[in-house]
């Protein structure tokens, strides 16, 4: 039976507290924080985040297909999946997808692997879900709205957590939506779309589904459902029927804020990282219509280890320190133009260095081991020709051997960290520092790779991999 | 120690953040300099090697219109960049040119107009004398460069930030008394701790400032130099290395590879060691750049630099006086021009006619010139 055999998630390290919100809009105060991606992260690179979580354990050229969902794509028209298959490492021959429009994608796409999965189409598959939306000042997304990803691995064998049903509802019902011309997110009323839509569609889906399979709520261990903020979900728990105390999985609005088309998955990893086997699981999501599924733990959940996903994402993090830098993160003002013009990137160059630039490959020598990057055809320590297979360094953890911290760079959060990074099993590795508390920067600090997106360019998003202090 | 090819004249021009002048103008300049009081006539010399590295001003090639300005035409002219260290490189390519017989006099111009781009375009352009694939698009730019550098030998040796800003103190010192130098405010201290983060453990005044002007030299071999000029000073030594461009190639990040392989060639070929050295000119583009000089050239074990400069031992009186011009910190760094305003400086030593300052008689000379982060090492013996 097709089920997840692995899952992972990724939270962005900033937070921002809402009373700073409050504060700057001159607003009753509101509590929690949500979940700010740093600038140099969309929803491609919190994909990759996810999915190298997910895949930890995983031999990254086993995967047969990938499926991301987001609403937020970095591409209005290219595949985000492509890019971030070729960040994770997976093969070439691999089925991709993108659900780019509505934050039920998540589960659309769930379903999707599913489905193929079941039909013999591919023996498995990867979802990864990850949203970056960025809400209108002084909205009222802006206190709701948090960036985060997760990502589920599925398969036939070592399932740890078996799909025993699911059902879709197709609505299209007008609730929120953002035309081609739209930056930010439009609702109808909100009473309106709640009564009408929410409250109505989602409980008719789980109804039908809890009916087909002759269960009462008493019969579900976990309830992970989606809402657009915590009020609602309060509401949904007792329209459903389920103890909001027992039975009813934080949806993380608090903490981290809604996710979009991620936040119902990374519930669902929330409530997985707590699971026993034998336990029943009912995943509903929302939007443009509703998806349920109902899922059963294998005894093989609990040996899940070595993920960092919703807890250890949520304990490492850093306070951002104000609304500004919050808008210059993500880009709400228009800032000071530039004296030149930004590098015109060379789409030559990027394809011919694409393992190098994509994958994070560098070489290791076959005759002596020596590691370097970028890659070279004749080894720096014992001068072999062409004699080196490729290696990815992206997973390799490493050491800041120096760094320089630059305070006049033409960056969106000073002081633009330039760093040396040694692999602990060898090669030398020039990058940015990113995520980091500059104060806290030491040589020898334990630091890993992260996909980042270095600079947008000629129209070009120019992703590459930056260090980071070990996140957790 | 061999004397077949010498200095005959050196000159340069008013290092400055601006000038009105063009490039063929300033390197004129320069040249009016080096010729002065020479038994040599312009047609009398046989070729011109032209330095500087390019995209800083609009001229493409930029030999042929310095050569023709100079009155140089037809004689053969040519270009040689090595970033900050391309009139050293001039140097050496005009000290192979008379030692293979093929000329027997030859000018070396260095020059650079760093005032008609933004600082920031020249940042950019610095940094792109580095790996312009995987490390400038990234930003790294020269105080970046050699911030890591400051880090690792702080961490290596217990280097302090205010034993770098003693290196920028004395060379204020000497920079407040030469007339050519961009910055002439003697500094204290306080100035340097307190001077604005650049790229920290880099402050401002821990960085020299981008600049205009022009060098000349007039390289001459035996059998002329003596009947062009006074006092020859003979290239006794001379020495060039290259160290990866790519900072995750480099081994070493508390001095510079090239620096050494530099040296050694040089004190080989002079027959001479550190301690024969009477006066030297580093290339002080940062004040940690002066502290890494000390120990690659041996005027120091490795990771007591700091000692020199706490101990005053780089002032003149000390044990080897450094950068008494001033050096690139005060004059201003005009990236071709560089080296050979460093050779100037030794050249005036040796004859005793010291402009910021005399060491009593000095006999031998070193010039160290570096370009890019690390990647180009000169090193230069001279003598009388």
């Amino acid at each position: 039976m097709v089920g997840i055999v692995s899952y992972g998630a990724y939270i962005p390290i900033y937070r921002l507290k809402r009373e700073e919100l409050s504060r700057v809009w001159a607003e009753a105060p509101q509590s929690g924080e949500k979940a700010v991606a740093n600038f140099d992260e969309d929803s491609i690179t919190l994909a990759v985040e996810a999915g190298v979580d997910c895949l930890n354990d995983t031999p990254r050229d086993q995967v047969e297909a990938l499926y991301f969902a987001t609403t937020n794509p970095p591409y209005k028209e290219k595949l985000s999946a492509s890019i971030i298959a070729a960040a994770l490492d997976l093969r070439g021959e691999l089925f991709s997808a993108d659900f780019a429009t509505s934050i039920r994608g998540g589960t659309m796409a769930l379903r999707t692997a599913m489905d193929a999965i079941n039909a013999g189409s591919s023996k498995n598959a990867l979802v990864v879900a990850a949203d970056c939306r960025t809400a209108a000042p002084n909205s009222e997304s802006e206190h709701i709205f948090g960036d985060g990803g997760a990502a589920l691995l599925l398969g036939k064998d070592n399932v740890a957590v078996k799909i025993l049903d699911s059902l879709n509802l197709t609505s299209e019902f007008m609730d929120f939506w953002r035309t081609q011309a739209d930056r930010f997110n439009r609702t109808w009323e909100d009473r309106f779309i709640t009564e009408e839509g929410y409250q109505k569609i989602l409980p008719e889906a789980v109804k039908k589904l809890m009916q087909r399979n002759k269960l009462t709520p008493k019969d579900i261990h976990r309830a992970v459902f989606y809402a657009p903020d915590a009020r609602r979900h309060q509401a949904m728990a007792r329209i459903l029927g389920f103890d909001p105390n027992t039975q009813v999985q934080d949806p993380l609005l608090g903490a981290v804020g809604n996710t979009g088309a991620a936040s119902v998955l990374m519930a669902l990893v929330a409530a997985l990282e707590d699971a026993k086997a034998g336990q029943k699981i009912l995943l509903a999501n929302y939007g443009d219509g509703a998806d349920v599924f109902l899922l059963e733990t294998t005894e093989l959940v609990e040996k899940i280890k070595d993920r960092r996903a919703i807890k250890k994402h949520l304990a490492a993090k850093m306070a951002l320190p104000s609304y500004g830098k919050y808008i210059k993160f993500r880009a709400l003002m228009e800032w000071e133009a530039e004296r030149r013009d930004p590098d015109r990137s060379a789409l030559t160059v990027l394809w011919r260095e694409r393992n190098q630039v994509w994958r994070a490959h560098g070489n290791k020598c076959k005759a002596c081991g020596t590691i370097q990057f970028p890659i070279q055809r004749i080894c720096g320590k014992c001068h072999a020709k062409d004699n080196y297979e490729e290696v990815r360094l992206s997973g390799e953890k490493g050491k800041l051997f120096t760094f320089s911290m630059d305070e006049r760079a033409v960056v969106a959060d000073l002081p633009n960290v330039m760093s040396i990074v040694d692999f602990d099993n060898g090669g030398r590795f020039y990058c940015i520092l990113t995520d980091r508390d500059p104060a806290k920067i030491e040589i020898n600090m334990p630091v890993e790779l992260t996909f980042r997106n270095l600079h947008d360019g000629s129209g070009i998003h120019n992703y590459y991999w930056k260090a980071r202090p070990v996140r957790c | 120690m061999e004397k077949s090819v010498a200095i005959v004249g050196a000159g340069q021009t008013v290092f400055s953040r601006g000038c009105g002048q063009s490039v063929r103008e300033l390197c004129f300049e320069a040249f009016r300099e080096a010729m002065d009081g020479l038994n040599l006539k312009t047609e009398d010399i046989e070729a011109s090697v032209i330095c500087s590295a390019p995209e800083y001003d609009k001229q493409r090639s930029p030999a042929g219109v310095i050569a023709e300005y100079l009155n140089l035409v037809p004689k053969p002219t040519f270009y040689v960049e090595t970033i900050c260290s391309s009139s050293s490189t001039g140097l050496r390519v005009g000290y192979a040119l008379i030692k293979s017989g093929l000329h027997s006099v030859v000018a070396v111009v260095g020059f650079q107009k760093m005032s008609e781009i933004s600082s920031r375009e020249a940042a950019e352009r610095m940094g792109r004398g580095g790996d312009i694939m995987w490390e400038s698009p990234f930003g790294v730019t020269m105080p970046a460069g050699y911030a890591m550098y400051a880090r690792a030998h702080m961490a290596a040796y217990g280097t302090k930030p205010e034993q770098l800003a003693r290196i920028r103190v004395k060379n204020s010192s000497y920079g407040a008394l030469n007339a050519r130098a961009t910055f002439r405010k003697a500094l204290t201290e306080e100035d340097v701790m307190k001077s604005a983060a650049v790229t920290l453990p880099l402050k401002t005044y821990d960085c020299c400032a981008n600049a205009d002007g022009a060098s000349c030299i007039i390289l001459a071999s035996k059998e002329e130099a003596a009947r062009i000029a006074k006092v020859p000073i003979w290239v006794l030594g001379l020495g060039a290395a290259t160290d990866s461009t790519t900072l995750s190639n480099k081994k070493l990040y508390t001095g510079l590879s090239c620096a050494r392989e530099a040296a050694r060639q040089a004190y080989e070929m002079a027959g001479v060691g550190p301690e024969d050295i009477d006066v030297a000119e580093v290339h002080d583009c940062f004040t940690i750049a002066e502290m890494m000089a000390y120990e690659d050239l041996g005027f120091a074990r490795s990771g007591e630099g700091s000692r020199l400069i706490d101990e005053k031992q780089t002032y003149i009186g000390g044990k080897i006086p450094v950068n008494i011009d001033g050096g690139l910190l005060s004059k201003g760094h005009p990236i071709g021009a560089t080296g050979g305003s460093q050779l100037r400086t030794i050249v005036k030593q040796l004859r005793g006619q010291g402009e910021t300052g005399q060491v009593e008689g000095a006999k031998i000379g070193l010039v160290h010139n570096i370009g890019g982060v690390g990647i180009y090492g000169n090193v230069t013996i001279l003598g009388r």
